[in-house]
């Protein structure tokens, strides 16, 4: 029995029905540029190892979790005492989300400053867009499980926000509490959005964003393809995946020792009457809207605070989502001051977030 | 004893050693999941019951008590002794009951019959019904695992 | 590469640094951690539930794991930059150019 002449044989039989051997084909063909902002590159895989963890933790937690009002915070206890290393299954799970997150924004940044969204990409980016809202939402949707004081009292907020939109602010804000009020309506309804709704949207946004990726390339820096560079790149299949493949073993390592040595605590069950716990914070994620949010005064003319605030943020994503159609002249002023505009940002939340900690 | 020629080359030990310890890696990964995903649901040592709730039923009658997640039987003998029965069928695991007028235990799912003793006498079922070890203490019936004084 | 490999860490560690100060962490873990778990358990409405390993031969084993894993990430890099050169020297020798084909 030749193990070579077998796999072989298994091989041409799959080959002959799937014709498969296509995609590796395009792996070998696919080539990805050497140059200063190669190493950005590596963002895009390790968003979607880090997403791949949390479906297969997510899948495991969501055999001991009950999504009820009196089950919810006793199961994820339960989780983390009685099932065997539970409490680690939960750590990667929370640790892996801020791990998705963060990187989530490294790559976002990086291809603002980059301007990899330049034509023909902007529906790369634009799908993009739609991943990073998805992603929160999942971060959102996510927190309230637990039903423990704090994650009740920022979801609490966190849904009431909507609400200072003109019209139908308050249709949101039913819709995402299943009511007016939480209730253990809002947690089905969440647990549902994060299990079952977001994963099915944000598993086709990502086909998109992956098929045109794939379909354009990748890009050069500004410049380069006027500038008619000697292309320095490197074949996708085998030299980048390899190089892809230490960049994952690093940074699964890292997850794993952080979830270990950092585990997440669980609180008290939420008590639906108890007032609101002090020190109230969002995820880190959306520490810098939450105190933007803070900032603006109560009333401005005869307008409500948080309604304009709101409308700002709407109009600022709105923006984010049309950036490539704006930045229709990269390499001019405009295109230069957008840049600034991306490290401007970099500073605004990161500045806001430390602020919301300190506060 | 000298071989003539490699088993191998320099490449495929390389390739081996490196696709062997990622695949140690994978499996190392792999044993908490699999740990997590088949947690072990041990049965109890011992169940203590109120006396008081078993003493008093009627001969060759039975009452049923939770042996962990499983449900038991108490049985009481027409000399007045008291009986513990794990009543899961030794067939497919399906809840047996006790007819009196027979003096049978029997378990509708695929017709199986047991004796009034738990022997196996009719049927699918393989084993007879795991008997308890059972004691009074006091005020209390303590109901323990086969095997254990 | 090395280059790649310390803006990757230094990005892990800022990270890491937030994530510590920003998470919720039940921190018994770095010495040998009780089972305070286990309390969860005995009353009906605990005020937090720790995470940590059971007991000490838990713990130890975890340890041992997470050493293991670095020690394997370590060699498996090893070989896998043997395997970046090669790649890189036939790509650079046109091996893989379609002229050869």
């Amino acid at each position: 029995m030749n193990i070579k002449k077998v796999s072989a044989g298994i091989q041409a039989w799959f080959e002959e029905r799937l014709g498969l051997s296509a995609i590796l084909d395009f792996m070998k063909e696919k080539e990805v540029p050497q140059n200063k902002h190669t190493i950005w590159s590596y963002t895009g895989s390790l968003i979607l190892l880090f997403f791949g963890i949390q479906v297969v933790t997510g899948i495991m937690l969501a055999f001991f979790y009950k999504p009820t009002l009196e089950l919810a915070n006793k199961s994820i206890g339960r989780i983390m005492t009685e099932v065997p290393l539970g409490w680690i299954i939960r750590s990667v799970h929370f640790w892996s989300a801020t791990f998705m997150i963060a990187i989530v924004f490294v790559h976002l940044l990086s291809i603002w400053i980059i301007k990899s969204y330049r034509r023909p990409r902007e529906l790369t980016w634009m799908s993009g867009v739609f991943l990073l809202v998805l992603s929160l939402a999942f971060g959102f949707t996510g927190y309230l499980l637990p039903w423990d004081d704090l994650s009740l009292a920022a979801t609490k907020v966190g849904t009431d926000i909507p609400r200072s939109i003109p019209w139908v602010g308050v249709l949101a804000t039913k819709f995402l509490r299943g009511g007016d009020d939480i209730s253990g309506d809002t947690l089905s309804r969440f647990f549902t959005f994060h299990v079952c709704i977001l994963p099915l949207c944000i598993l086709a946004v990502l086909c998109l964003h992956v098929y045109f990726i794939q379909k354009q390339g990748m890009s050069l820096p500004l410049g380069a393809e006027e500038k008619g560079e000697g292309r320095r790149a490197l074949p996708f299949w085998p030299n980048f995946i390899w190089r892809e493949t230490i960049v994952w073993l690093v940074f699964s390592g890292l997850l794993i020792t952080v979830a270990v040595f950092l585990p997440p605590s669980l609180g008290k069950a939420a008590d639906l009457m108890a007032p609101a716990p002090s020190g109230i914070k969002p995820e880190w994620y959306f520490l810098f809207l939450f105190q933007t949010l803070k900032i603006f005064p109560p009333k401005i003319l005869f307008v409500n605070g948080d309604t304009i605030a709101v409308l700002v943020i709407f109009a600022g994503v709105l923006l984010f989502f049309l950036l490539p159609m704006i930045d229709d002249k990269p390499e001019e002023r405009k295109g230069k001051i957008i840049t600034l505009c991306a490290y401007l940002f970099m500073i605004y939340a990161v500045a806001m977030s430390i602020w919301s900690l300190l506060d | 004893m000298k071989l003539k020629e490699s088993l191998f080359t320099r490449r495929q030990f390389l390739n081996g050693l490196m696709g062997g310890w990622l695949g140690a890696l994978a499996v190392s990964f792999l044993y908490p999941v699999l740990k997590f995903l088949f947690p072990p649901t041990p049965e109890p040592e011992q169940v203590i019951l109120p006396l008081a709730d078993y003493r008093d039923i009627a001969s060759n009658s039975v009452k049923q008590f939770a042996w962990g997640s499983k449900p038991g039987y108490i049985k009481k003998a027409d000399d007045g002794t008291l009986v513990a029965f794990v009543a899961v069928c030794s067939h497919l695991d399906c809840t047996v009951s006790y007819l009196a007028d027979q003096r049978k235990f029997f378990c509708a799912c695929h017709d199986g019959w047991y004796d009034e003793n738990g022997t196996n006498i009719k049927g699918p079922p393989p084993k007879p019904l795991r008997r308890l070890v059972l004691a009074i203490e006091g005020e209390n019936l303590v109901v323990k695992r086969e095997g254990k004084a | 590469m090395m280059k790649t490999g310390k803006t990757c860490l230094l990005i892990m560690v800022i990270f890491v640094a937030l994530g510590y100060c920003l998470s919720d962490h039940g921190l018994a873990q770095q010495t040998a951690p009780p089972a305070k778990a286990k309390e969860a358990q005995a009353k009906p409405q605990p005020d937090k539930v720790v995470a940590a390993p059971q007991n000490i031969r838990e713990s130890s084993r975890i340890y041992v794991f997470v050493g293991w894993m670095w020690v394997s990430i370590a060699v498996l890099i090893y070989f896998l930059r043997l395997k970046i050169q090669e790649a890189d020297r036939l790509y650079a020798a046109r091996f893989f150019s379609p002229d050869r084909k």
